[in-house]
């Protein structure tokens, strides 16, 4: 045997792809039957015939065996003299199952037992092919009738120059011809001269080199063929035609001869060979291996090609037994082996391809990394050395050009196509359908987005688990489905696409879909969760729990996909990918799965931040936003909640993780940098580990997300988002779970890669949900808490009282002196920009102190945005502008015109309604507003429902006094899905919705409540902060009928009572 | 296969000597891929302090090793340390001669490290026959990190088994004060 590692894992390789092509070609068999296109039988026939050749080539004696029966099978379906029956389709896939097994194990795959599939395969033959005759003969005939059959037939490429050729001669008992189509197909030819050493034994030569090649001819100097063992025993001077697989690196130590004894033969020398008179003689010897020879070229290569015999008159009585040869040929190597090989080298060099070791590769991707760093300091250097002439600063950038090129292209080089993912699943499809009894089409597209080589490994469990389930629980009976109204076939797509710097991969089924409901009251029988959590979760939420590990229903457990892994498992492997699993499904109509993954694991965007002058990376795809608490609002905002601190963001509570504590920072990073080292030491001075407080007074946490838990990790200071090669832990660290490795950083120190997965395990995260629900109730009974931040006026009335209003309400502010003012009937005018402001003193109107000389000296007028009348609001002293999150109080301090007051900045502050108070100035404004221009309530119409939907408090509590204030009924309700539950239950006149929500967005909310038939008219405004115009756009098409900016009263008011078709000044009865 | 068995076989051995606090230490040449002045080191938290962190050689991450603790000294470090690269079995393998180095020591280790040291001494040439068992007074735990001991100008050589070092870095060192990554419970 021809013990070569490297050729034999270049088998390997070339097998595994060959059964990896033959899937698809067997599934398109199945589909067309006998209609099937004669290149794709040929296809399977010549993969199978290259697996049978290598098998041999290799002593692979039960590959070999199995191969040749099955291609013996596949060479009369591809003379068309069996027909394509389910039963042969099934055996070909079984038979290259076995194959593909053998394949997995190879110093194993002679121990195990194939003979079944053997005898399968044999009988199938004779089945077909109605000759149920005795099998030692049976091949005999067939074969024959098939080389009579292929005879008049046109011969394949390679062969067909044989027949027709001139015996154009070589002078050495070989016709030109026969080298040229020695070389054409594949093989290297040598020619040999042997004249001044012999080998010792000319028969031990002879059988080695046989094994190894294919001598053509063997003859004296005079042109007579001669015996070639015999020759080289006696000493005598020969010529020798070989032909064989090895290249000429190899061939001097397979013929055992030195260099200068042979040469190659090539197309060019055969052009320059003098043609002599000397006719075309075989070589007699050596008898055996010719036989086996030329009856497998004839039998194989050569099939339709009797005529080969011509060439060695012994191959014809070959080809007139091709079973007996061919069987002899799968224990001995010969040149029909030899010509997989061939291929495979041809193969290689035609393709450009070389297979190149992932070390190798890394190592490379290390080094371009070096590369640019280098690049970038070399070009700091040049910079501030002044020296930079010309020609250097050129040379610089061609360096970096070259520089950034390379770093790219070893990037790509780890990238392979979603389709080689992609292909393995028709197979998977089909047959689980069959064993279902479903029909089952699968569809791909987008394989041609490229991905990480590792990423498309480890896709392939997850991905076969959803396509399982997609099979098992989705798509319906074909009785079901043609009862439901649907085609008999089901659909199951495969979309790939890819979208910033991340691919989505979505496996969508037409099935039978997932109901919310059943999961829902299976995971509460199965006590996986609480009835109170249900009572809070969306449907998607509900959905979700299809991932909780364990979790299955009745329905979901059969031989198919029932094995124990569930979808937890399927989403922990994404997750590790770093990925994300997002599931949507209609009842009756299907489910999609969407898998969201980087596009390579090698490189990352990730957040490098520090901890105590420690830097750290935290991976861009696990962080939800990133949080700045002021110092002194962190009693407010951080809580101890069954003794864990817990950071309060908007109308969550999450669990804080303080890298401090956990990795025992407190002491610096002793070996940092000496500056780097004072600075830290300086600002952590005096500190506890609890709070770490931050330059500027902040606190900054990163709230990390990962898989359904979310955390706030508080770090010292952000950075910058970098993308980030991420390199293995030296297997010291291995252990660690904090860590999933590291990475050098441009400024060519290593930092660590923290791992969301070990940390959220470290906070508890999970088993903190329920407590921080319970919590989140309890709180929200006590007091309204509004935690989004609002931009607010801080401002005085020239008494010890402050006030604010949202900045966002004020167009502008003027300062004016007394001199400015005018007085008409008791009111106050105010002359700007040729329009009479009135203006309004705040102790006019509210039950607050009265300066003593309100109008003496400097003073200022707020002027709102939008008001039907000119209008501002008197006021003293301006004293700061903040950004905060504004506890309402809506009962210390209670009074029209006022919303309630507030602790800003450690002191009381009175939160008046700029509008209430305006339409106390001028009430009969209100009046027409609410009625469209009469002054008396509609007899008709009860006042119009509205469902305000908005998570923050403050704006909720707005919106909803400026709409009541206009004569409407008010609903609220804190998110989505809360909305969406009342809507299901009460009837509304008009929707108002906030955009930007946890949970649901606005935009989703939309489109749900479009799907809903009784609510497809609803008229439902957005009134949001996003003013941009792909907000807008986006709004439009979600269904919204308008987009309103916040806290915009007037327009607010008017365009509700529009969509209500309430008419100004048409709204009689 | 032991080292010390081994060494006692062959016949003069190069050794790079270099001092780590009050011990002078040697270590076969052609374990040693280079000497470098003292890297940027990034430490990683939670790790056992045999460890003193990672530094970047030419892209790669190098695990470094602080000596004094492998020796159970408890010595300040030099002004200017220096970082000793050790060679992986498979750089050793790529070298003339590598293979029978790594049949002969039982070297096996594919990470690259950085032995944190004081300073570099003379590269010496010695007899194997000289070698001599470690002596019983010495602290265990160098003990255990020795192939023996070799006289040079008067003061004693420690030779160190590299390999015994790093199995020991892999999986000896434990402490409990230092395995919050392995047992978080308490962290937060």
């Amino acid at each position: 045997m021809f013990d070569d590692p490297e050729l034999l894992a270049g088998f390997l390789d070339e097998s595994r792809e060959n059964l990896s092509i033959i899937e698809p070609d067997l599934l398109e068999l199945e589909k067309n039957g006998d209609d099937t296109d004669p290149e794709i039988i040929n296809r399977i026939f010549r993969a199978i015939h290259s697996i049978k050749g290598g098998a041999g080539f290799f002593g692979l004696e039960n590959i070999g065996h199995l191969s040749h029966e099955m291609e013996s099978l596949l060479s009369l379906l591809r003379d068309r003299k069996i027909v394509v029956t389910q039963e042969l389709i099934d055996l070909l896939f079984d038979g290259f199952d076995i194959v593909k097994d053998l394949f997995s194990d190879l110093s194993a795959s002679d121990k195990k037992d194939i003979e079944d599939v053997v005898q399968r395969v044999i009988h199938q033959r004779e089945v077909s092919a109605g000759t149920a005759s005795s099998t030692s003969k049976d091949k005999s005939p067939e074969a024959k009738s098939q080389a009579d059959k292929a005879e008049p037939k046109k011969t394949p490429e390679t062969e067909s120059t044989r027949q027709t050729s001139p015996m154009e001669s070589t002078g050495r008992g070989v016709s030109k011809q026969q080298l040229a189509d020695l070389i054409e197909s594949g093989r290297y030819v040598y020619h040999v001269a042997l004249k001044n050493e012999w080998p010792s034994s000319g028969s031990v030569w002879v059988g080695e080199i046989e094994r190894l090649g294919k001598v053509v001819s063997s003859t004296d100097l005079e042109g007579n063929p001669i015996d070639l063992a015999a020759a080289v025993d006696a000493r005598k001077p020969l010529h020798m035609y070989y032909s064989t697989v090895l290249d000429p690196d190899l061939i001097a130590g397979g013929l055992q001869v030195s260099g200068d004894a042979f040469e190659q033969v090539t197309f060019e020398t055969l052009e320059s060979m003098k043609s002599d008179t000397v006719t075309t003689v075989p070589t007699p010897a050596p008898q055996k291996s010719m036989d086996d020879t030329e009856a497998a070229l004839s039998a194989e290569e050569a099939e339709d090609v009797p005529e080969a015999g011509d060439v060695v008159p012994k191959g014809v009585e070959a080809a007139g037994e091709p079973g007996r040869s061919a069987e002899s040929s799968e224990k001995s190597a010969t040149p029909a082996e030899s010509r997989v090989l061939a291929d495979l080298r041809k193969r290689k060099t035609t393709n450009e391809k070389l297979r190149v070791s992932v070390n190798l590769l890394n190592d490379l991707m290390d080094l371009a990394g070096e590369l640019v760093l280098a690049r970038n300091q070399l070009g700091e250097v040049i910079r501030i050395s002044d020296a930079g002439s010309q020609a250097l600063q050129f040379s610089m950038q061609n360096v970096s050009w070259v520089t950034t090129e390379i770093q790219e292209k070893i990037m790509t080089l780890r990238m392979q196509p979603l389709s080689v993912l992609f292909s393995k699943f028709p197979r998977t499809v089909r047959d689980l359908s069959k064993k279902t009894g479903k029909q089952i089409v699968l569809e791909t597209k987008g394989e041609n987005v490229e991905v990480d080589k590792t990423i498309i490994e480890l896709l392939v469990d997850p991905m076969t688990h959803l396509v399982r389930n997609a099979v098992d629980h989705g798509i319906e009976t074909p009785e079901q489905r043609q009862k439901s109204g649907k085609s008999a076939q089901g659909n199951i797509r495969f979309e790939a696409y890819q979208e910033g710097g991340q691919v989505h991969i979505d496996i969508i089924d037409d099935g039978n879909g997932i109901n919310p409901a059943k999961i829902a009251a299976k995971a509460l029988e199965n006590g996986q969760i609480s009835k109170e959590a249900l009572e809070s979760m969306s449907e998607r939420e509900k959905l979700r729990i299809i991932f909780m590990p364990g979790f299955s229903t009745v329905e979901q457990v059969s031989n198919l996909s029932g094995r124990g892994v569930g979808m937890d498992v399927v989403l922990k492997n994404i997750e590790s990918l770093s990925g994300s699993v997002d599931i949507e499904s209609k009842v009756g109509k299907g489910t999609r799965i969407g898998l969201i993954l980087p596009l390579t694991l090698a490189i990352v965007k990730g957040l490098v931040f520090q901890v105590n002058g420690r830097k750290f990376i935290i991976p861009e795809i696990n962080i939800d936003e990133l949080v700045r608490v002021r110092v002194e609002d962190l009693k407010n905002k951080v809580n101890t909640v069954q003794g864990v601190e817990v950071l309060r963001l908007r109308d969550q509570l999450l669990p804080v993780l303080k890298l401090v504590n956990l990795l025992h920072l407190e002491n610096g990073n002793p070996h940092a940098s000496s500056d780097e080292k004072g600075s830290t030491e300086k600002q952590d001075a005096g500190e506890t580990a609890s709070v770490v407080r931050m330059q500027k007074g902040t606190v900054q946490f990163v709230i990390v997300r990962f898989g359904a838990s979310l955390f706030a990790m508080q770090v010292s200071t952000v950075e910058a988002v970098d993308e980030i090669v991420v390199k293995p832990l030296p297997s010291f660290f291995q252990k660690m779970r904090f860590y999933s490795g590291a990475t050098v950083l441009g400024d060519g120190s290593v930092a660590l890669i923290l791992d969301p997965a070990g940390m959220a395990g470290a906070v508890g995260v999970r088993e903190f949900e329920d407590a921080t629900a319970e919590a989140e109730r309890t709180a929200e009974k006590e007091i309204e808490k509004l935690q989004e931040t609002v931009s607010m006026l801080l401002f005085d009335n020239g008494t010890d009282e402050r006030f604010a209003i949202p900045l966002q309400l004020i167009s502008r502010i003027e300062r004016i002196r007394k001199n400015d003012i005018e007085w008409i009937n008791d009111n106050l005018y105010y002359q700007y920009r040729g329009e009479k402001l009135r203006l309004i003193m705040l102790h006019d109107m509210l039950p607050i102190a009265r300066p003593k000389n309100p109008l003496d000296g400097d003073f200022g007028v707020l002027v709102p945005k939008t008001y039907k009348h000119p209008v501002g609001i008197v006021f003293r002293n301006i004293i700061d502008t903040i950004e905060s999150t504004i506890e309402l109080d809506t009962e210390s301090i209670v009074a029209p015109g006022l919303f309630g007051s507030s602790i800003l900045e450690e002191k009381i502050t009175l939160m008046p309604n700029m509008y209430e108070i305006f339409d106390m100035v001028f009430p009969e404004e209100t009046q027409f507003r609410k009625f469209g221009g009469k002054t008396t309530r509609p007899k008709t119409a009860k006042a119009p429902r509205v469902l305000i939907v908005d998570d923050t408090p403050f704006f909720r509590m707005m919106e909803k006094k400026y709409l009541e204030s206009a004569g409407f009924r008010v609903k609220l309700a804190e998110n989505g899905a809360e909305a969406l539950e009342m809507l299901d239950r009460e009837s509304f006149d008009a929707v108002v919705l906030d955009i930007i929500m946890p949970g649901m967005s606005g935009f989703e909310v939309m489109r749900e409540i479009r799907k809903k038939s009784n609510l497809a008219s609803l008229p439902v405004i957005a009134v949001t902060a996003l003013d941009d115009e792909t907000s807008r756009q986006q709004g439009k098409e979600a269904g919204f009928d308008n987009w309103e900016e916040k806290l915009d009263k007037e327009r607010l008011v008017a365009k509700v009572w529009e969509l209500l078709g309430v008419d100004v000044g048409n709204a009689k009865e | 296969m032991d080292e010390t068995k081994n060494l006692d076989d062959s016949g003069t051995l190069h050794m790079v000597t270099f001092r780590v606090g009050s011990s002078l230490l040697g270590v076969q040449i052609e374990l040693v891929k280079e000497i470098h002045n003292m890297l940027g080191i990034t430490e990683v938290p939670g790790a056992h302090g045999i460890f003193m962190g990672m530094v970047n050689l030419r892209g790669k991450i190098v695990t470094v090793i602080d000596m004094n603790v492998v020796l159970g000294q408890k010595e300040e470090p030099a002004v200017n340390p220096k970082l000793l690269f050790l060679k992986t079995t498979s750089e050793l393998l790529s070298i003339r001669g590598g293979d029978e180095v790594v049949m002969e020591l039982g070297y096996e280790n594919e990470d690259t490290v950085g032995l944190f040291i004081d300073r570099i001494e003379e590269t010496i040439v010695i007899d194997s026959q000289a070698i001599r068992p470690v002596p019983s007074n010495l602290d265990e735990k160098k003990k255990m990190m020795l192939n023996g001991v070799i006289k040079n100008n008067n003061e004693l050589i420690l030779l160190l088994n590299v390999t015994r070092v790093l199995n020991r870095c892999r999986d000896g060192f434990r402490d409990p004060k230092q395995s919050v990554n392995d047992h978080p419970a308490d962290a937060v």
